[in-house]
């Protein structure tokens, strides 16, 4: 699978072969490795710092207690992607979880980057935390982790076809936001996502 | 024919398209600029900066990973199996203390039966459900519940550990389900599962909605 947006590390056998041995430095070292890819994979998801570093944790307590059923056929940064995605997903299908999503953007922004490029950076951040979850979701898994719809339809437990319209319906909110347009009936998408819980 | 987002987007990414909203495209500069700009987005959002996760992460999780022992599966089954009933039966002294009930406002498998039943026994009369429809209704049961309007500032102790409670018990479920796309189960185990969780969604409704009507809404 392409790798694009959150990087998915190459990890060396031997250190999986350690780490499946018991080997603590090993663990922490996958920590080390995989940790930004999930991290940052759960914070576009779900939106919430809390719930990002909650999935941080699920999903490393998992990879540490699961790590020998990993089989090797795809590379393990991909195993461990796969993990936090459908522990992300889990969260987004709890109910109660959408109660308690905030948004906080101050440590989103890439410190090698400046200016104008952080600007747009921080309003694209913004306006994919104010889609609906699923197409937020969505549109994440497709344009920048590279997942089919077939495979996302799978992950979510929906049609390919539903993975599709999400697609487009995200991208046609996006656009309104990012060009800030307002129109009434669509009122909700540009009030901010600020929520409490 | 004019294209869609869904074509433009199957254009964008070089996907097969249907000829007629090709054609469409290919007449109207304006439609390559949209297709041009929906790139731009998706290269945009590719570079979007990764996120340093929390310094203190990776204690918790090697506190948490060498204290609690991996779960059994049947054991995590059992207890969830043996909380529902506990919670039915709380729930079933809820009801029949909180007065006459009012339908809840979609038909749901939770109408159809008297009061007094308890959601354990709901999925049970249904006519054999299959895992995929089981599935189906929890998925019906997490929509109706996100779509309780109403947000409670106040409410008391008692619904709200029974809130917890079936919630806490959801989590469960969804964390054994999860293990099992791994570690796989016993036929007739993830259907027990999906089963208790309908179950457990129904019993959640009806304090949401209770709750809901003692206070007006």
């Amino acid at each position: 699978m392409e790798t694009m947006g959150t990087k998915v590390p190459e990890i060396d056998q031997a250190l999986v072969v350690n780490a499946c041995r018991g080997n603590r430095e090993a663990h922490s070292r996958l920590y080390e490795l995989c940790a930004p890819m999930v991290y940052t994979l759960a914070r576009r998801m779900l939106t919430s710092p809390a719930m990002a570093e909650d999935i941080l944790q699920e999903t490393f307590i998992e990879v540490i207690r699961k790590i020998d059923t990993y089989r090797g056929d795809a590379g393990f940064g991909f195993w461990v992607r796969r993990i936090a995605v459908n522990k992300c997903l889990m969260h987004l299908r709890s109910a109660w979880s959408s109660r308690r999503v905030d948004m906080e953007l101050s440590d989103v922004v890439c410190p090698r980057t400046e200016g104008k490029q952080v600007e747009k950076q921080i309003i694209l951040e913004r306006a994919l935390a104010e889609l609906p979850e699923t197409s937020r979701v969505v549109v994440w898994l497709h344009d920048v982790e590279g997942y089919t719809h077939k495979e996302i339809g799978q992950m979510m437990s929906r049609t390919t076809s539903f993975s599709k319209s999400q697609l487009a319906r995200a991208h046609e909110r996006l656009r309104i936001i990012l060009s800030g347009e307002c129109p009434e009936d669509e009122e909700q998408i540009c009030t901010p996502v600020l929520k409490t819980y | 024919m004019y294209p869609s987002t869904e074509d433009l987007l199957k254009i964008r990414d070089s996907k097969p398209v249907d000829a007629r909203a090709f054609a469409a495209v290919n007449a109207d500069p304006e439609l390559w600029a949209e297709i041009k700009r929906l790139a731009e987005v998706k290269d945009a959002l590719q570079a979007l900066p990764m996120l340093k996760p929390p310094s203190e992460a990776w204690v918790k999780i090697a506190a948490a990973s060498e204290s609690h022992p991996v779960p059994s599966s049947h054991w995590l089954l059992r207890g969830a199996i043996a909380a529902t009933a506990a919670l039915a039966a709380i729930l079933l002294v809820m009801s029949s203390s909180e007065g006459p009930q009012t339908p809840l406002p979609s038909t749901t498998v939770a109408e159809v039966i008297g009061p007094g039943e308890s959601g354990w026994n709901i999925a049970r009369g249904l006519a054999t459900p299959t895992y995929t429809s089981l599935v189906a209704e929890s998925a019906r049961l997490e929509r109706q519940l996100n779509e309780i309007g109403y947000k409670p500032r106040l409410i008391r102790a008692g619904t709200a550990t029974t809130i917890t409670g079936l919630e806490d018990q959801i989590s469960l479920i969804d964390a054994q389900l999860m293990y099992s796309r791994v570690n796989g189960l016993q036929p007739g185990q993830a259907e027990e599962l999906q089963r208790t969780r309908v179950d457990l969604m129904n019993a959640l409704l009806k304090v949401h909605h209770a709750h809901a009507q003692r206070f007006g809404f």
